[in-house]
């Protein structure tokens, strides 16, 4: 049974900041992605991102994860934009199959900045563990409602492996072949999916009787097992992070 | 004695439904009582736990008579989160029932404290107490997600006795456990026995729940067949109108009266009890 969250427990700077800093930091990323426009500055603002998770000493993490979802987004990108533009120059062709540079260049822009999100955002959940986090949002008056969806919702994909993991074992062992060609995969997905989207949308309507029953949001107020403590870093880091985004947009516009 | 909870008259039909999933029942259940609730599948002992801990009919909504009073606490106007200050509930499935943000066994415990707004100090004593209590201590810094059925069932209700509730509701809490998991559940509820608190469980084994039960109450289409201490519920005649299998020790002790009347002396419906009748025929 694989663990309910994506942290990876390491010892690095990053993991020790507050969490609220790290939620600037990504704010901060999304915004200067938003704002760039050019593939150069993006590329830029990506190695950034990248030089943070290595700092993490989460990169090789990120990456597979990456690898296995914004890169599959992207190539999908390329060849529908590249293929969909009406008109413009080829960029190239592969027979009858007309690549436009125009849709390309749109592609790579939305494929750059959708890895810059990615990134930032596992920055944030690869360091950080989701109790401190839920922690630190009701420190800083976030209600409890609020604080245990985000971390419910950072849960969402580890405990969807779980619950594929379960019924797949039970589909096998009731004779359903998960290898072979590319037919029976496909036959075997859509064995999983029903039971996968059903068994979830019934687990929520537990948990929410599983939460109840626990008392939560009997009071205004919930207390923590743990405290998270805001270090002089985080302060300066939680100025400097937002100062330093406006400075670079700005400059952005001033240097058009 | 005082009374922990009080059915009267109660009915209760969920929105749709064209029949009452529970009619016309009354009850009394003492302080520190052990109450075992038996019946078929679709009876409606679930709807009964629902009944006590407040989901009906706040979380299901459906149209409900009669008074369930849990406490001082009419369940018709107070919610179960409200409720479970002193009614814990301990659903079937250990692992829909587990909160989801608990990365550990020990802040699964820590949860529903938090949510008392306890503090830290206190969590930390009442949460290694009650993990000791039903021996998970040295697990705690595992995943609840890597523990074994019985193991997550007893983290379950470890969960809820740290909140210190006066009524634990558990429903079918060993159904989806081995013998070896059902042994650790009933284990752990036979340990709360000093402690004072009123249990009341729905169960489909029979053999485990005549042995803990102070007394058995049957529902049978909704409807409260049968209540009384088990021996006098379990060999009823009426069982197999219950749909209820008797005990196997009912059933051995049967086969050894080979034709007795049961209505002169009761079944035996326990290892115990059995022990005793052939210690007694013997002599």
């Amino acid at each position: 049974m694989p663990s309910l969250s994506s942290y990876v427990p390491r010892e690095s700077l990053v993991h020790g900041l507050h969490p609220v800093t790290k939620l600037v930091y990504v704010a901060c990323i999304l915004a200067l992605a938003v704002v760039y426009s050019t593939p150069a500055l993006l590329v830029v603002l990506l190695l950034a991102t990248c030089c943070v998770l290595l700092a993490a000493r989460v990169l090789r993490p990120a990456v597979r994860i990456m690898s296995r979802t914004v890169l599959l987004i992207a190539l999908f990108l390329f060849v529908v934009r590249g293929l969909a533009e009406p008109g413009g120059n080829v960029a190239f062709a592969l027979g009858p199959l007309a690549f436009k540079q125009a849709g390309l260049d749109v592609a790579m822009l939305i494929s750059l900045r959708l890895f810059i999100f990615v990134a930032a955002a596992l920055t944030l959940l690869l360091t950080t563990y989701p109790p401190y986090l839920m922690a630190a949002l009701e420190e800083k008056k976030l209600s409890p409602r609020a604080s245990y969806v985000v971390l419910s919702t950072m849960q969402i994909i580890p405990m969807m492996q779980a619950r594929a993991t379960a019924i797949l074992e039970a589909q096998q062992a009731r004779g359903l072949d998960t290898r072979g060609s590319l037919l029976t995969r496909v036959r075997a997905l859509f064995a999983l999916v029903g039971p996968l989207v059903l068994g979830s949308i019934e687990g929520v309507e537990a948990r929410a009787m599983a939460i109840e029953a626990r008392a939560f949001l009997v009071h205004h107020r919930r207390t923590h097992l743990y405290a998270v403590a805001t270090s002089s870093v985080d302060r300066v880091l939680m100025v400097a992070l937002p100062v330093l985004t406006f400075a670079f947009a700005t400059l952005r516009f001033l240097v058009r | 004695m005082t009374l922990a909870i009080r059915l009267e008259d109660v009915s209760f039909t969920y929105q749709g439904a064209a029949t009452p999933a529970v009619a016309d029942i009354s009850l009394a259940i003492e302080e520190g009582e052990r109450i075992g609730i038996v019946g078929p599948n679709g009876s409606g002992k679930t709807t009964l736990c629902h009944l006590l801990t407040g989901f009906v009919p706040h979380f299901f909504p459906g149209q409900l008579r009669g008074i369930v009073r849990v406490g001082d606490l009419d369940t018709s106007s107070v919610g179960p989160a409200q409720l479970a200050l002193s009614v814990g509930r301990v659903f079937d499935d250990p692992f829909e029932q587990l909160s989801g943000v608990g990365m550990t066994a020990l802040e699964e415990v820590a949860f529903g404290l938090e949510n008392l707004a306890l503090p830290r100090e206190e969590i930390l004593v009442r949460s290694e107490a009650v993990l000791r209590a039903v021996r998970l201590w040295e697990s705690r810094e595992r995943s609840p997600f890597e523990l074994s059925g019985g193991q997550q069932q007893l983290l379950a209700i470890a969960s809820i006795l740290a909140m210190r509730p006066h009524i634990l509701v558990l429903d079918e809490p060993t159904s989806q456990l081995d013998p070896i998991g059902t042994d650790q559940v009933f284990g752990a509820l036979h340990d709360l026995r000093e402690s004072g608190i009123t249990i009341v469980v729905t169960e489909h084994k029979i053999d485990t729940l005549a042995s803990f039960a102070d007394r058995i109450i049957v529902v049978h289409d909704g409807r409260c067949a049968a209540m009384g201490p088990p021996r006098d519920v379990l060999s009823s005649p009426d069982i197999e109108r219950w749909q209820i299998e008797p005990p196997m020790w009912s059933r051995i002790a049967q086969r050894l009266r080979s034709g007795r009347d049961t209505r002169v002396c009761p079944l035996p419906v326990t290892r115990g009890e059995l022990m005793a009748e052939l210690s007694h025929a013997a002599a």
